[in-house]
């Protein structure tokens, strides 16, 4: 569904990334985790068309979307569910939503995604006229993924949906992402808990300094020495 | 009392105008950080097309709906050619371009029409008095509360409800995140100058059939009053700049009306003034949202 390749992104004479290349197959959960500064954010919004890659191609679906717009790429269902969540604070709940669905034409659709979203956060069915803004971190992580949802992904990307959040909430995301995961939806997961993203993902890359130094089968990873040493905190 | 009464009328009047260019002032700032200071100069526009189509033989109406028109025209090239080249540049040079842009409107319309102080004059039936009570008002004081009422009651709605008011408003809110939902910025981004460019075409109109007297710098320093009455308002914020621009009606003809002459020859200063002391009580102004995020 999506292949990344020779990905090099500059930011001014900084380096971010330096030609990263990999795969997400069709209702694959992939992981990229690493260190802060290791690229995985810009990786998503180089995906996502709000950064330009210097070099390199990222195929979606079949087509090149390096030189598309950004509501083009979410026209084409990759959405991107941002890093530090992102809402519309200043807007109602009910706002975000339409937002989340902004291109979409289709009501009936449109309809049935709502429902889907108030049936997996009942707290914002609760709360839709509220603004966004006087939602607690993780409503607002709910609020972010639910108006995803809106847009009708055939793929997510989730930057750091569990950063900033109490233990008991990351636990309530990361239940939101294995549902999402067994609703058939395809998903790459930027995460700096690579406990929890090697443990819900099929595969993972990791990335270092802009460069995927290793990849593999999730259930490998977590079992591979080196791998715990540098990034499960040792034991 | 009827004093009191004409200064509320005068106020409320002044202040509908200053609304009306506070909101697309407030538009254009939510979107872009940009404090447009030509803003002001599409009153100009607006007064000298329609002025320059009356004196063809253009119907006043007719006239008056072509200026609004020529005016959000000018609005949209100004986005087109001086502000979209400069997205990606910082506060400073967006301001000073809009300065040049200013100073190159008044020139350009100083080229054609002479820097000559002219007169706007609207048909007999517009500008006729009549009492109501003890108060006397022109036909025109009433068109311009209902012109204004109306716009209002359509831009909020604009804004509220339909797409490109709330992908607008969106952007204002997290331009990012706007940009990741599939919102076309570009498309927001000239919405708020179609809205900024009608609105401020309309209370040129208004300006110059109250007032009469119109030259090529007269935007100049209502819009900058008019900024002023959207930072009160609290900048950004649609309510907020209707309000703010109210307010400083009012007060500014207060002051006018109240004090002893030797005073309100600084009715201008005055508005800084008030200005100054509702920055002093609240920063982001009496509608203002507080910038501060909750994590």
């Amino acid at each position: 569904m999506l292949r990344v390749e020779d990905l090099v992104v500059n930011y001014g004479n900084i380096v971010a990334l330096q030609g990263i290349s990999f795969h997400v197959e069709d209702g694959e959960t992939v992981s990229l985790i690493g260190a802060n500064g290791a690229g995985k954010s810009t990786t998503l919004m180089t995906l996502s068309g709000i950064i330009k890659p210097k070099t390199g191609t990222i195929n979606f679906n079949g087509k090149n979307i390096v030189n598309k717009k950004s509501h083009q790429i979410v026209q084409m269902g990759l959405i991107h569910v941002p890093e530090g969540r992102q809402i519309f604070d200043k807007m109602t709940i009910e706002e975000n939503l339409i937002l989340g669905g902004f291109n979409v034409t289709d009501h009936d659709a449109l309809q049935e995604r709502r429902e889907q979203v108030f049936r997996l956060f009942p707290i914002l069915k609760e709360r839709i006229h509220q603004s966004a803004g006087t939602l607690s971190g993780g409503e607002q992580q709910m609020l972010a993924i639910g108006r995803a949802i809106m847009a009708g992904p055939k793929m997510l990307l989730l930057d750091e949906p569990s950063l900033g959040l109490a233990p008991i909430v990351v636990q309530e995301v990361f239940n939101v992402i294995q549902k999402l995961k067994e609703a058939g939806i395809t998903i790459l997961l930027v995460e700096q808990n690579a406990n929890e993203a090697l443990r819900i993902s099929d595969r993972t890359y990791i990335l270092e300094n802009g460069r995927v130094v290793m990849s593999g089968k999730s259930s490998d990873l977590i079992g591979d020495e080196q791998v715990r040493k540098a990034y499960l905190g040792g034991e | 009392m009827t004093f009191f009464l004409v200064q509320l009328i005068n106020g409320l009047k002044m202040g509908s105008i200053y609304a009306l260019i506070a909101i697309g002032y407030s538009f254009v700032y939510g979107i872009l950080r940009l404090i447009n200071f030509a803003h002001g100069d599409l009153l100009m526009i607006a007064t000298y097309s329609a002025w320059a189509l009356m004196a063809a033989g253009v119907p006043v109406g007719l006239a008056i709906v072509i200026g609004i028109i020529i005016t959000l025209i000018t609005s949209l090239l100004m986005e087109r050619f001086a502000y979209r080249p400069l997205r990606k540049a910082n506060v400073e040079t967006t301001l000073m371009t809009s300065l040049a842009v200013s100073v190159l409107l008044q020139n350009i319309v100083t080229l054609i029409f002479s820097p000559q102080i002219k007169a706007f004059k609207l048909p007999d039936a517009v500008t006729q008095r009549i009492q109501i009570g003890s108060v006397q008002l022109q036909v025109l004081d009433i068109l311009i509360f209902a012109v204004t009422i109306v716009t209002l009651v359509v831009v909020s709605f604009l804004v509220k409800k339909t797409k490109l008011g709330i992908a607008m408003r969106a952007c204002s809110d997290n331009m990012t995140a706007a940009e990741l939902m599939g919102v076309n910025i570009n498309h927001a981004i000239v919405f708020a100058f179609v809205l900024g460019g009608v609105l401020a075409g309309i209370a040129g109109i208004m300006y110059s059939g109250e007032y009469i007297s119109f030259s090529p710098d007269m935007g100049f320093m209502i819009g900058v009053k008019a900024f002023v009455a959207a930072v009160i308002g609290g900048i950004g914020s649609f309510g907020g700049a209707a309000i703010g621009g109210l307010i400083l009606g009012i007060l500014e003809m207060f002051f006018a009306g109240y004090l002893p002459t030797e005073v309100t020859n600084y009715r201008t200063a005055f508005v800084f003034l008030v200005l100054i002391v509702v920055l002093l009580i609240k920063p982001n102004g009496i509608l203002g949202v507080s910038t501060e995020k909750r994590s």
